[in-house]
């Protein structure tokens, strides 16, 4: 707004204005001030000349009468400060009157600038009484006329100039008008509108002259915009193809750059600002993470390298060289990264070293290739081993020290020629065709041959010739790694027959260690009788006692018998055998139970039999012993109408006693046989296992039946078999298999004051499953996985073998089955689970 | 004002001796009052009053300077030289404190301006004629 024209003109405009008025302003007050003053003065100067003849009149002619008057016309009616009458000359002036009255000093004091004055002097004619009248008028009124003059002349210049403001904005609106339309028309060109219509002017005048400029200036920009638009679209044709293939390159040159493991990068040298492109974080797999600073890029790199990578490039610097290192960044990365660094020192207008920029490939694989190579070319040159490295053509190109050592030749002897310099007549043909044919296609080698050295001297080589081809696969050389063998071929024999001897050594031991293993076996499972035998000996006692007791008991009831029986008639005996046989004794009727029985059957006999004697008593007692029931009133009439009723229920008790005593010696000498069948079936000596369906629970139970004694020793059983369980197997190998999980569990049990062993058997859809679980201490984690193992033994001062457990691996596996220890705190457990497909 | 005079003209009745100013008269016409006391008519001459209590305005008549008798009279009224008194009359008609004095030369035209002018009070010889109507009685207290 404040740069258009129509304001620089209403600018020069109210600027003119503006200086107009001021110089009114200030020259108009004063013109008026002093016009003014100079009145005052003169009005002063009459008026004191009136009072000053006025007084002169009075004193020469009497006439007070006119003072009077004059004053009354003059000084009273002004606004004057003061007019006195001052006589005397010099220092003896004093003011005689004045009006209004005031202090004298005041009235003499005329060099007071707040007041103007005017003096005009008088004399009586007698020259008696003279002085002067001085009259003052105060400068601060003037000023007060002059401002009360000049007030409403301000303010109408005020309106004045607000009204001028506004029309000199219009006015130079409407002058600016033509040359706005003119800068709008040249701005719409300026912005490419050329189309805009101009009317050409016919006035005379520059804004028309220049109206008519800016036409024709239209009409060629309008014909060479229309030029530059057809070349503007050529250029943009052109750099959006250029720009197209340019993003085409800089593409590819990322993508190489990533392909590359190349990275760019930059760092300021007075803020050590660090810029890098995002392939620096792949590299080194630093994802997420973003370095700005070149202490934190610093951190990357180990202390070591520090000095000489600021050693490099302040050189670089000095010299405005570029510079290349390879740097092994290893701080805080899962592998160490090398990088080949390349930068140049970049300065600024002043030629300060402004940055450091340059670009950093990752050389990681090479650096290790060329370790790798490094450590080959130790190996090839400081081998034992002889190598050679051929042309395609077989030319020798390089031999190790070993070579010349072992063929005698110097370097530059071999060197040009080929291997067939060592060969001779009894280097063996089909050798030569081998390895001439595997060469022709390109094939590794791998053969013996015997050779010759420059002295002479035959030695035996074994031979590995490896094609040797570039990254594109194309063959350029060959390289034989040579084995000098000759000490080898020629102590050969004698090596195989002591392998043989060693052979068959080895073969004897093996079978000596079986045997002894078998043998290791064995006495472990003898131990094991041997340590539950007392518990065998205490099963077989008890029902062996059993048998000795009865049949003593027995003797005893057939001696009675025998001296009784006769007493009976015929048909006494015969009643006594049937009732005895009916009626067969029950020993475990409790002695209380016999009392009550005995009343009831003595109230019988008294109420239904009227048997009511001495005998009574002792008969009932019979009956009762004989356990006759109270229901068989008609046996127990007829034994009482027998001549000797006690006689024929002793007979009947002593014949039931022995059928009792019969009974029971039968059933301990058949749970002593099977006793002994159980100790007989664990031990089994000798017998070949053959496989078959074993009944799960059976087979668990003939061993818990062995350890019987033991299991009864303060510890408490509990057994959990799922019905009708069989597996596909060996039952002496699962006794064994039981018997030392049993034993173990015991063993470990035997500090515990509360034993308990739990077994359970179940099966699921896909095993059957045994669990032996015992309340031991729990087996430490570091020895589980050992435990299984042969000789491992944590009760070797208890003449532990170590084999137990081995045994339950070998039967497990032999069964195919699975086992697996679960030890804690509370329980240890041995789960074995047999594959239920193996089950009939 | 009023009041004063009546206080005045009280007080010179009571008195009831009269007095001159040495060889002359004091003469007033329509003043409202016949009789003075001296230093009260001391007074009016120094232009003590500018009207009388019927409303006249106070003219005082005294001899000019070129009269015969103007030392005495001014020795006797004001107690002052010719010049003092004309000092004394510029102070009083500069700041307006009482109306100018008429000045004339012989007493006859004094009586005849008394005479002329109502309220005009004056002072002349004693040996003139002066009609009694005139004649304001001067007392010493």
């Amino acid at each position: 707004m404040f740069r258009t024209i129509s304001f620089k003109i209403w600018l020069s405009f109210t600027g003119f204005l503006i200086l107009v008025f001021g110089f009114l302003i200030v020259y108009f007050p004063n013109e008026q001030r002093k016009a003014l003053t100079d009145f005052k003065k003169s009005e002063l100067h009459e008026i004191a000349v009136a009072v000053s003849l006025a007084i002169e009149g009075s004193l020469n002619n009497d006439d007070f009468i006119s003072l009077k008057s004059t004053l009354e016309r003059t000084v009273s009616k002004k606004d004057f400060e003061f007019v006195a009458l001052v006589i005397g000359e010099g220092s003896e002036r004093q003011v005689l009157v004045s009006y209004p009255e005031l202090d004298e000093k005041r009235i003499l004091n005329e060099r007071n600038n707040e007041y103007i004055y005017d003096r005009s002097p008088f004399s009586s004619d007698s020259k008696d009484l003279s002085g002067e009248v001085i009259i003052s008028f105060s400068k601060d009124k003037i000023n007060k006329t002059v401002s009360a003059l000049v007030q409403p002349v301000y303010y109408s210049m005020l309106l004045f100039f607000l009204i001028s403001l506004v029309i000199f904005y219009f006015v130079a609106r409407l002058i600016s008008r033509p040359i706005q339309t003119l800068i709008g028309s040249t701005n719409l060109m300026k912005l490419g509108n050329y189309n805009t219509p101009i009317k050409k002017s016919k006035d005379k005048d520059e804004i028309a002259s220049l109206n008519n400029s800016l036409v024709d200036l239209q009409l060629r920009l309008r014909e060479t915009s229309e030029r530059n638009r057809q070349l503007t679209e050529g250029l943009e044709e052109e750099i959006a193809n250029r720009t197209y293939e340019l993003e085409k390159s800089t593409n590819r040159l990322i993508e190489a750059q990533r392909n590359a493991r190349i990275c760019n990068f930059q760092v300021e040298m007075l803020s050590e600002e660090c810029s890098i492109s995002d392939n620096f974080y792949d590299i080194l797999e630093l994802k997420g993470k973003t370095y700005n600073n070149l202490s934190e890029f610093a951190s990357l790199i180990g202390t070591d390298q520090h000095a000489e990578i600021v050693e490099l490039v302040q050189s670089s610097c000095v010299t405005s060289d570029s510079f290349e290192l390879d740097i092994k960044v290893d701080q805080g990365l899962s592998h160490p990264v090398w990088l080949f660094c390349s930068g140049k020192c970049e300065r600024n207008g002043k030629g300060e070293i402004s940055s450091i920029s340059g670009t950093l490939q990752d050389i990681t694989y090479r650096k290790k290739i060329e370790e790798e190579l490094e450590e080959l070319s130790l190996v090839a040159k400081n081998t034992s081993n002889c190598v050679i490295i051929t042309d395609v053509n077989r030319r020798i190109k390089w031999v190790n020290q070993s070579v010349l050592k072992l063929t005698g030749y110097s370097y530059d002897e071999i060197i040009g020629n080929t291997p067939k310099m060592f060969q001779f007549e009894k280097t063996d043909p089909l050798t030569l065709d081998m390895i001439r044919e595997k060469l022709h296609n390109e094939e590794e080698v791998r053969t013996e041959i015997l050779n010759r050295g420059k002295d002479g001297n035959e030695y035996w080589l074994e031979l590995n010739i490896v094609p040797l081809r570039s990254r594109k696969g194309e063959l350029y050389g060959y390289m034989a790694v040579e084995t000098d063998i000759t000490e080898l071929k020629s102590t050969s024999e004698e090596i195989k027959k002591i392998n043989e001897n060693l052979e068959s050594r080895v073969l004897e031991n093996t079978r000596k260690n079986l045997e002894l293993s078998r043998t290791i076996v064995e006495q472990e499972k003898l131990a094991t009788i041997g340590e539950i035998s007392a518990g065998i000996a205490h099963d077989l006692n008890t029902p062996l006692g059993s048998a000795k007791v009865g049949a003593e008991s027995l003797q005893m009831v057939l001696d009675e018998l025998a001296e009784k029986y006769g007493l009976l008639s015929q048909s006494e005996q015969v009643l006594a055998n049937e009732v005895a046989k009916t009626y067969p004794s029950s020993i475990a009727v409790s002695g209380m139970q016999k009392m009550k029985d005995r009343l009831v059957m003595e109230r019988l006999l008294i109420d239904q039999f009227d048997f009511d004697n001495e005998l009574t008593h002792v008969i009932s007692q019979k009956l009762i012993e004989c356990s006759i029931p109270f229901a068989a009133i008609e046996l127990i009439g007829k034994i009482l109408e027998l001549s000797d009723p006690l006689v024929f229920l002793s007979i009947v008790y002593n014949l039931q006693m022995k059928d009792n005593l019969l009974h029971t010696i039968l059933l301990s000498t058949e749970r002593a046989a099977n006793v002994v069948k159980d100790v007989r079936s664990f031990i089994n000596k000798g017998v070949t296992p053959e496989r078959l369906s074993i009944d799960l629970e059976k087979n668990i139970r003939v061993v818990l039946n062995v350890f019987n004694h033991e299991l009864r020793k303060q510890l408490k059983l509990d057994t959990s078999f799922e019905d009708g369980l069989f597996i596909q197997g060996y039952d002496i190998k699962l006794f064994q298999l039981w018997s030392n999980l049993i034993k173990n569990a015991i063993d470990a049990m035997e500090e515990n004051s509360n034993k308990q062993i739990r077994i359970e058997t179940k099966s699921d859809s896909e095993s059957i499953i045994v669990t032996v679980s015992n309340n031991g201490p729990k087996i430490p984690e570091t020895i589980q996985s050992q435990i299984f193992n042969k000789f491992f033994s944590t009760k070797r001062d208890k003449n532990g073998t170590g084999l137990g457990l081995s045994i339950v691996k070998n039967v497990v596996d032999e069964h195919n089955a699975k086992i697996s220890l679960d030890s804690n705190d509370e329980w240890t457990s041995f789960k074995i689970e047999f594959p239920i497909e193996k089950m009939n | 004002m009023r009041k004063v005079l009546a206080v005045i003209l009280f007080f010179m009745v009571s008195q009831g001796s009269f007095a001159q100013f040495g060889d002359y008269v004091v003469i007033g016409n329509n003043t409202g009052f016949k009789t003075s006391t001296k230093n009260n008519a001391k007074a009016i001459f120094r232009g003590k009053y500018s009207s009388w209590k019927n409303g006249e305005s106070v003219t005082i008549v005294l001899p000019s300077t070129k009269s015969e008798n103007v030392v005495s009279v001014v020795s006797q009224v004001y107690g002052l030289s010719v010049k003092g008194m004309q000092k004394f009359w510029l102070e009083q008609v500069f700041q307006g404190r009482s109306n100018a004095p008429v000045f004339l030369e012989t007493d006859e035209e004094i009586i005849n301006y008394v005479k002329r002018n109502p309220g005009a009070i004056g002072i002349v010889r004693s040996s003139r004629s002066v009609p009694q109507s005139l004649v304001i009685q001067i007392t010493e207290q």
